[in-house]
């Protein structure tokens, strides 16, 4: 005859035991869609940084493409004309001619032809000499757009890499993460054991007539479930004693010791 | 059997450890993109007031500097010229236009090399801003220090909107002074050579000049 008290401990272990599976299952299942999640997210952040940093350097490419260069060159060019021909074009080249001196006219016509010559050679000379210094100014205005550019770029790289060490720290804890799912399940099977070994002590205890002070060991765990003393009937109503127990093997035992073994 | 399920209760420790870590790797960097956005923000802010606008100013106060010294210098050749060609009795004749048209080629000249250093003060001024900001920048990527770069920013600029010290102009019309005086030379040699047929050697023919002035 079987023992209803270790049945039902042992049932309620292996029932505990299943539960605290499939919680271990569920928690790593979390841990894991926690991790995609994470991963998902931080992908998503990184790929809007490179996109960021793409067009950054898309503008950086234009500002270096030869359209760009060009027109920065012409205006550079035209800035610098602008600069160095309007004070010669306000200049009136003629007037320092020396026709006030000469009555002949024709020699003042000659002057002023050689003035106004002059201003146009002038013009045409600091034309050229803007064209040669606009080089200057285009690199600069170049250089300077890329080292803002790079700085952006800088900038967002400084806070990617951050993003994505906090990212890699948010990573190593899934793994004590899982571990501690997978421990989960010991946890409550532990339980399921305690119940286990209770009901193999109740049993223990009927078999060798000491119920009362099995009783008492196994009340601690079990008290609630074995209200009526059924590990006394065991003792006295039945000569064998099955022990039964998942927990630690099973054995026929007569008397005290026996089942004892049952424990072991 | 394991009652006291040591391992669970460690995994469990660690855990909790990484996870706090993790917290704080995510507050850092959200702290440090806040830093950075802000303190870019400051430091274009403070360097704002140098656009084109301030740097074509920067030149132009250098022309106003510098052209009234060529003005200067012109007018005081002139006269020289005039002078010149006045004690040699040339001041109607085609010399006087020649040299004239030479200064004047040269101050145009001048006038072009002014505003071409206007200009180069004004790149040189933007290379020091842009140098002064990345300075900056650097010193924000490094210590995410919003407060104390956002005050270095500001002493930048204040540094770098002082008035930069403009060398004074130098002789400007010194070729053609040397031209003058070989014009000079050689109207007053024409000029003995010819007095020279006359003289009391009876010699020369204009090419000695040994009786100048």
């Amino acid at each position: 005859m079987c023992d209803p008290v270790s049945i039902g401990l042992t049932m309620a272990g292996t029932a505990l035991q299943a539960y605290a599976g499939s919680q271990a299952v569920g928690a790593t299942k979390k841990v894991i869609a926690q991790q995609a999640a994470t991963n998902e997210q931080e992908r998503a952040q990184q790929q809007q940084f490179t996109q960021q940093n793409a067009g950054t350097v898309a503008d950086t490419l234009k500002s270096y493409s030869p359209q760009a260069a060009g027109q920065r060159m012409d205006q550079a060019i035209a800035n610098r004309g602008n600069a160095y021909t309007t004070p010669l074009q306000a200049k009136n080249f003629v007037a320092d001619m020396p026709s006030d001196f000469d009555p002949n006219n024709v020699v003042a016509g000659r002057n002023a032809f050689t003035g106004n010559q002059q201003k146009s050679a002038s013009i045409a000379s600091a034309l050229a000499k803007a064209k040669l210094d606009a080089y200057g100014d285009a690199t600069l205005g170049g250089n300077i757009a890329a080292q803002n550019n790079s700085n952006q770029i800088g900038a967002t790289n400084l806070i990617a890499r951050n993003y994505l060490n906090a990212d890699k720290a948010q990573q190593a804890v899934f793994a004590p993460q899982m571990q501690a799912a997978a421990h989960a399940g010991d946890t409550t099977g532990t339980i399921g054991d305690l119940f286990t070994m209770a009901g193999m002590m109740n049993a223990a205890g009927g078999g060798s007539g000491l119920s009362n002070m099995w009783n008492k060991a196994s009340s601690y765990f079990s008290s609630p479930i074995d209200p009526y003393g059924f590990s006394g009937a065991v003792a006295t109503g039945a000569p064998k004693s099955l022990v039964s127990s998942l927990g630690g093997g099973g054995g026929y035992g007569w008397g005290t010791g026996a089942s004892l073994g049952g424990v072991y | 059997m394991c009652i006291f399920n040591s391992g669970a209760a460690i995994a469990k420790q660690q855990a909790q450890l990484a996870q706090g870590q993790a917290n704080q790797a995510a507050a850092d960097a959200a702290q440090k993109q806040q830093a950075i956005t802000t303190g870019m923000t400051n430091i274009n802010n403070a360097f704002a007031g140098f656009d084109q606008n301030y740097f074509d100013s920067l030149a132009k106060n250098y022309t106003d500097y510098a052209t009234p010294q060529l003005q200067d210098q012109y007018n005081l050749q002139k006269k020289n010229i005039i002078y010149n060609l006045a004690r040699g009795g040339n001041l109607g004749s085609s010399v006087y236009g020649d040299q004239m048209a030479l200064l004047d080629k040269q101050n145009a000249q001048d006038m072009a090399t002014i505003q071409g250093t206007g200009q180069d003060y004004a790149n040189t001024a933007k290379q020091n801003v842009q140098s002064a900001k990345q300075n900056v920048v650097n010193q924000l990527n490094t210590t995410y220090d919003v407060a104390g770069t956002n005050t270095e920013a500001l002493q930048q600029a204040q540094l770098m909107a002082a008035t930069p010290s403009f060398s004074p102009l130098g002789s400007m019309f010194a070729n053609v002074s040397a031209l003058a005086a070989q014009n000079k030379l050689a109207s007053q040699g024409y000029g003995a050579g010819m007095s020279g047929v006359a003289g009391p050697t009876g010699a020369g023919t204009g090419s000695f000049g040994y009786s100048v002035g």
